[in-house]
């Protein structure tokens, strides 16, 4: 043995098996520094052993139990049934419910979004601009023309033409001039 | 009567007696505050710690399990604050230096290698290692000063074998290096 590992084993003796204790107290017979470490690890842990004895005096005993009981009390008093209620369970439910909420009129916006976009979006496919009307119609324009146009046809008793009528969901390129055209003059008026 | 087992009375704690709660604060305050000072060495931060300590074993003692004693128990919850508040640089160094003038009586006690069962050397051992890091703090104190087995440390400081001799090597090696210069210190200086 070393006396590096010597010296590791001197300072763990108490921790060492009895054949590590055996070969370190062989090592130690031989070694004067070694034996020396040794008498002064002894000293140490005697002497901390037999300090570890006194305890440390408390200022006051019967002062430091009421701290502590007043201190106990305070965060029991902040932990009573129906305190743990609210911040427990009530807030938490409060939250969970505000988040679905939350979370619900962000869908609904979301979707009617969605849908507002899906409608336009099918409406210019529909009604795309055609020769003289470089504009395309938007829904809600077109929406208002052709209510602006309904009417008048109502005030003069006429009836609406089944063309005009098909055109509403029209299909064929023809009906889509042929809305074009009945709206056209009321797409001023907007 | 004797007196009623931590056991038995945790289990009135459980059913809602402070009074039980107070005789558990009165056995065991002491060593509490014991281990608090070793670890940090001022009074205040002593009393404070204990104070956390058994606010803390309040709160926790529903998962304390019956099959480990309430003072392991308790020396985790004080070993973890005590080294939380140690790993805070500031209230480390801020409080505490290491002021060794007024043990006079060190010199003569270990030069003359005999045994040093005086409360100046245990204090000066016990200001020697703040300069410890906190890790080896808690096993020197708890090994060393508690004279806890090395099982009992290794849970408190859920720490494997090979950690806690390691660790213990080096705190010894370090104390001991430090008392050994202090008085090669000391006796330069007539």
């Amino acid at each position: 043995m070393n006396c590096a590992e010597s010296e590791k084993r001197i300072y763990l003796y108490n921790e060492l098996t009895p054949q590590e204790r055996y070969e370190t107290d062989e090592h130690v017979k031989t070694c004067t520094s070694c034996s020396l470490l040794m008498q002064r690890a002894i000293i140490m842990r005697n002497s901390i052993k037999v300090h570890s004895a006194h305890t440390t005096p408390m200022a006051n005993h019967a002062q430091m139990t009421r701290r502590i009981m007043d201190a106990v009390e305070t965060v029991q008093r902040k932990k009573t049934p129906s305190s743990r209620f609210f911040t427990h369970s009530l807030s938490w439910n409060a939250f969970r419910v505000s988040m679905a909420v939350l979370s619900f009129l962000l869908v609904i916006t979301f979707l009617g979004e969605y849908n507002r976009e899906a409608q336009g979006q099918q409406f210019t496919k529909r009604y795309p601009a055609t020769p003289g009307h470089k504009t395309e119609l938007d829904l809600a324009s077109f929406h208002t023309a052709f209510m602006a146009a309904k009417e008048e046809h109502n005030q003069h008793g006429t009836v609406l033409s089944e063309c005009v009528n098909q055109c509403l969901t029209p299909s064929s390129p023809d009906c889509r001039e042929c809305a074009h055209k009945f709206v056209k003059p009321f797409l001023g008026k907007i | 009567m004797s007196d009623p087992s931590d056991q038995e009375i945790v289990e009135e704690v459980r059913r809602g007696s402070a009074q039980a709660f107070r005789h558990l604060v009165e056995r065991h305050q002491a060593f509490v505050y014991r281990l608090a000072y070793r670890f940090l060495g001022t009074v205040g931060d002593a009393e404070d710690i204990t104070q956390e300590s058994f606010i803390r074993l309040w709160k926790t003692l529903d998962r304390y399990r019956a099959d480990a004693k309430l003072t392991t128990w308790l020396y985790k919850i004080v070993t973890n604050l005590c080294l939380d508040h140690l790993k805070s640089w500031h209230n480390r160094r801020a409080k505490r230096t290491i002021e060794l003038a007024g043990y006079s009586g060190l010199h003569s006690a270990f030069t003359a290698d005999q045994e040093l069962i005086n409360d100046e050397f245990f204090a000066a051992i016990e200001r020697l290692t703040d300069e410890l890091s906190p890790k080896q703090k808690a096993v020197f104190v708890l090994r060393d000063m508690e004279q806890m087995t090395m099982s009992e440390v290794a849970e408190v400081l859920s720490m494997d074998a090979r950690q806690l001799k390691s660790n213990l090597y080096y705190a010894r090696k370090k104390v001991s290096e430090m008392v050994t210069l202090y008085y090669e210190t000391k006796k330069a200086k007539p």
